[in-house]
């Protein structure tokens, strides 16, 4: 193991039991790790922004434009002026007095947005996920197919009662809306299940590392060798 | 024994849960590893490439979810080059290059790919090209479908992509034989909606635990080919493949906790039920 990752690990041993020092209370060695943390984060994502996003979509097409000394200039690229002026309307936002012009490049992106996302999603969401559900109705299938297929019908009206609010949920109605509840509940069931997973193997891994890669190689085994 | 539940200290539970993970780690013990269908199924999806085969890998996860997602890079990456499979990994996550970066460099210097003169087998350019980063969800999915060499201009180390043997006769998707996506976030969507919705390509993912009910819908209608299900996934993949890795190793531990979380779900609604009971007052 070399120096500097040495360093490393020790470094991340001493961020790991800061940050899980909050489990016992609040303190400051966790309040270091979280603001040390936030701040690396944001320095690695405006890094990123400079490099993706600044230098291949604002700097180099302008250059292209100018044409450095080697390449000629392409004045057709200067087409490029209209995306970057958009982007810094943004920056109205800090003049009371021309806030408003933020709205032209917010309309620009929900235009554009909602433009490419609105087909793909009543395709993907909508359309696909409304044949499936009732496509096994029209196959001959096995009783445990049909079982599951009858319960996701019922399961996705009775569900979609439930955020039906333009009728009152009474009666029948509302007898539905409960079941639609009940299949919500088990829906949150399952997720909250698979979260518990998730932050689980989390933890495993920053115990794993712990003992694995800093308490074992760098404190254990050093003893052990010192009185060896 | 209730009453001593009804006011237990917080702690006690994390106390614990460190306890449960801490003992499986250092004393680690087999599970039985039942294969879901879904893992079973995005297992099949790769079997089913041929050798020269084309696959996408994309990752759209960062290091907060390297513990479940990191074990499915690896195994499908050895998956995919015990197969001769041509792997084309990219990252639709700002954080996810080092991760690509390291599960490559793990898999390709694994001892499974070594020559005699401990050299790889597998060849960067050759086997497998690693892209790297670009900004933009959607926009970087629909300016893929139909020219990949020139969108992505270069791989992560600069090389034109072009002229790279790994990319030969790739153009768009319709020279793309499978895309898997690792997901902890939007980048699955992402592919749902546009790689698989709009231009038909085969996909698999394999997301974190927190996601997996929101894709378990597209598995169930046919929209996926797979469903790779957090560090479960992994390990089922891992089994399945017969190299086990972090993902296996890891399933005694979430077993155990598992096991605790659910005893305490229980214990926590008979506290709060005998408590309303009695009449008392709960918040």
């Amino acid at each position: 193991m070399t120096f500097s990752s040495e360093i490393g690990i020790w470094i991340a041993a001493a961020l790991t039991l800061c940050l899980y020092s909050f489990l016992y209370r609040d303190n400051p060695f966790y309040k270091f790790a979280e603001h040390l943390f936030v701040g690396v984060a944001q320095g690695y994502i405006t890094a990123l922004t400079y490099f993706d996003a600044f230098l291949p979509f604002v700097w180099r097409p302008l250059m292209d434009a100018v044409g450095d000394g080697e390449a000629p200039a392409r004045p057709l690229e200067f087409v490029i002026v209209v995306p970057i002026a958009l982007g810094l309307l943004f920056f109205a936002r800090f003049s009371k007095g021309h806030a408003w012009l933020t709205r032209l490049p917010l309309a620009f992106i929900f235009g554009t947005v909602a433009g490419y996302n609105i087909p793909a999603i009543l395709n993907a969401d909508i359309f696909k996920q409304m044949n499936a559900t009732i496509t096994p109705f029209g196959e001959l299938v096995t009783f445990g197919v049909a079982l599951k297929a009858v319960l996701i019908l019922i399961g996705a009206l009775a569900g979609l009662t439930y955020f039906f609010f333009s009728v009152e949920h009474r009666g029948a109605v509302g007898s539905v809306s409960r079941l639609g509840i009940w299949f919500l509940m088990i829906g949150f069931g399952s997720a909250f299940g698979n979260t518990v997973m998730n932050r689980v193997m989390l933890l495993i891994q920053r115990v794993e590392f712990l003992m694995h890669d800093w308490a074992g190689p760098l404190i254990v085994q050093r003893v052990v060798g010192l009185f060896g | 024994m209730w009453k001593v539940l009804d006011t237990l200290d917080r702690r006690w539970v994390f106390l614990l849960v460190a306890v449960a993970v801490v003992v499986p780690t250092l004393v680690p013990f087999e599970t039985p590893m039942p294969i879901s269908s879904a893992t079973q199924a995005a297992y099949d999806a790769v079997e089913g490439l041929d050798e020269g085969d084309f696959m996408i890998l994309s990752l759209g996860y960062g290091p907060s979810s390297l513990a479940e997602l990191q074990p499915q890079a690896n195994a499908i990456l050895r998956q995919c080059f015990r197969r001769g499979v041509r792997v084309f990994v990219m990252s639709l996550s700002a954080d996810a290059p080092p991760l690509g970066a390291r599960a490559l460099r793990e898999v390709v210097e694994s001892d499974e790919f070594q020559n005699a003169d401990g050299s790889s087998r597998i060849k960067a350019g050759v086997h497998f090209v690693d892209v790297g980063y670009r900004l933009g969800f959607e926009t970087v999915v629909l300016r893929m479908a139909t020219d990949i060499p020139g969108f992505f201009e270069t791989d992560a180390q600069g090389e034109p992509l072009a002229a790279l043997p790994v990319m030969q006769g790739v153009e768009g998707f319709d020279q793309v034989d499978l895309v898997i996506d690792l997901a902890a976030g939007d980048s699955a969507d992402v592919w749902i909606r546009y790689g698989n919705g709009r231009y038909g390509v085969d996909l698999v993912v394999g997301v974190t635990g927190v996601i997996v009910s929101q894709m378990a819908l597209y598995w169930d209608s046919g929209q996926l080919l797979g469903l790779i299900a957090g560090g479960v996934g992994a390990a089922e993949y891992e089994s399945l493949l017969g190299a086990p890795g972090a993902g296996m190793k890891r399933i005694g531990a979430l077993s155990v906790v598992h096991a605790l979380v659910i005893v305490l779900v229980v214990l926590g609604n008979l506290t709060y039920v005998r408590g309303r009971r009695e009449g008392g007052r709960r918040t």
